[in-house]
């Protein structure tokens, strides 16, 4: 890396990590096929035990809804990340990671946007069933903030959750652990999720006073566990 | 050879934390007596010397076991905080003995606030269990720290385990307040902070204020001891397990 910028050459490390995630990602497509089938089985199960959830008259069944596709992000979320590290330490390529130049806050910044990208791709079918369960009006003006808040809070899931799933690969019993841990960690940028997802499919607009302070609430969560995640995943991966 | 070696460990000063052990372990019996005093006191005072509340009658004296393991709990979780940051700058176990026997006091001391609640929410509220903010944070706060105990046993060595733990202290405690707004603007009907309250401060009779100092300073104490004496079965732990490899 002589006489390239240290800035370029963190910026290079973190693309070329990231590409080989997602093409391994994409290419074994297991986990995320996986992924998706829970998350829509979720919604699915979720529909039929609750029917009041998709009648399309009641303003209680669009907050049920939300919570229900939010529920549904945050288990399919985890069964998605458990997997990011597991290949690598099946295949021991973990080690080969490690032995690597790279700083090991980027090396969480280039899997936390692997993880981003795959979780936000299995959002996309999900919501699609969201509005084809339970008659979710989002189409319009209600569009681009139902994707915004969706991408915010799942910038804050998975931001954590990668550094969690991290933690979780290496232990015994490795899928058991990170729910656990995440999940009540996790509960700001859902409740925040859900406030605003129900909000918006309620007609109303992400700038009212009341529903501005959870969207800032997720720009926060966000902010701060991206940055205690990037400041605290080197100690996650020593060997 | 031999001698100088000798020589070395008896002159040498204990370095580090070790020297927190070795303080703790010395004021483990005082603090442990006086603990023991205080709470029998405590708990004299709580059921003669405090007034009866005027329209909760005898329930209300639950607030003075409740408040104490609140305030309790909260100070093991920064001790949990603070032990896990200087574990991972100096790689000392011995703070991290330390994280792991203050988040064990954690728990238990969160478990009597959430079962004191409520016995006292179901007489005064009609119902044993609302999801108000306080209640949500403190049953969250638990789930945080139940996931903690499973951490250690869960890591495929201690080494790791501890530095596991420590991660998650410290990301759980960097989202408490996260946490806190968010179950906060959820929904709320916990009664507001009467004795911080400027206004509300002078409405508590002088002998429940009294009392509930009371009951924190042993409440306090108890966890000192709690503490000293968890910290050096960890330590002893780690000894032993240190012989056998």
């Amino acid at each position: 890396m002589n006489g390239t910028p240290p800035s370029v050459a963190a910026l290079r490390a973190i693309r070329a990590v990231l590409l080989k995630d997602l093409r391994t990602g994409w290419r074994a497509r297991t986990s995320l096929v996986a992924m998706l089938l829970f998350a829509a089985l979720m919604l699915t199960v979720f529909a039929l035990a609750l029917p009041e959830a998709s009648w399309s008259n009641e303003p209680s069944s669009r907050r049920l809804s939300a919570g229900i596709l939010w529920v549904a992000i945050a288990f399919g979320g985890v069964l998605g990340l458990n997997q990011t590290f597991a290949a690598e330490r099946e295949g021991n390529t973990i080690e080969g990671l490690l032995l690597t130049p790279i700083d090991r806050g980027h090396l969480y910044i280039a899997k936390f946007l692997a993880n981003l990208v795959f979780l936000l791709g299995v959002e996309i079918p999900l919501t699609a069933l969201h509005v084809l369960f339970f008659n979710a009006e989002i189409g319009g003006a209600r569009f681009v903030p139902y994707l915004v808040v969706l991408v915010l809070g799942t910038v804050g899931f998975t931001a954590s959750g990668t550094l969690f799933a991290a933690m979780s690969s290496s232990t015994r019993s490795r899928e058991v652990l990170l729910p656990l841990i995440l999940l009540p960690i996790a509960t700001p940028i859902l409740l925040a999720g859900i406030e605003c997802t129900a909000t918006i499919l309620e007609g109303y607009s992400l700038t009212d006073l009341d529903v501005v302070k959870w969207v800032k609430l997720m720009v926060v969560f966000d902010i701060v566990n991206l940055m205690a995640s990037f400041l605290t995943f080197e100690f996650l991966v020593e060997e | 050879m031999a001698d100088v070696n000798v020589d070395r460990v008896r002159d040498a000063e204990p370095v580090g934390a070790i020297r927190v052990v070795q303080q703790l372990g010395r004021i483990e019996k005082p603090v442990g007596v006086l603990a023991a005093l205080g709470v029998l006191v405590a708990f004299g005072m709580i059921a003669a010397y405090a007034p009866l509340e005027v329209e909760q009658g005898e329930v209300q004296k639950i607030f003075y076991v409740h408040v104490p393991s609140a305030w309790t709990a909260f100070l093991a979780v920064t001790v949990v905080f603070l032990a896990s940051i200087l574990f991972l700058l100096t790689r000392d176990r011995v703070w991290d003995e330390i994280a792991a026997s203050a988040g064990e006091i954690a728990l238990v001391f969160l478990s009597i606030v959430l079962t004191t609640g409520p016995l006292w929410g179901r007489p005064v509220w009609n119902t044993w269990w609302t999801w108000d903010a306080r209640l949500t944070y403190t049953l969250i706060l638990w789930l945080v720290f139940a996931a903690y105990q499973l951490v250690r046993p869960f890591a495929a060595d201690s080494e790791r385990g501890a530095r596991f733990a420590a991660v998650l202290s410290i990301v759980g405690f960097v989202d408490l307040p996260i946490i806190h707004f968010s179950v906060l603007w959820w929904r709320t009907l916990h009664p507001k902070p009467i004795v911080m309250d400027p206004v509300g401060g002078k409405h508590l009779d002088p002998a429940m204020f009294q009392t509930l100092m009371f009951t924190l300073g042993a409440w306090t104490l108890l966890f000192l001891f709690f503490l000293a004496k968890r910290v050096q079965i960890e330590h002893r732990r780690n000894e032993l397990g240190a012989l056998g490899r």
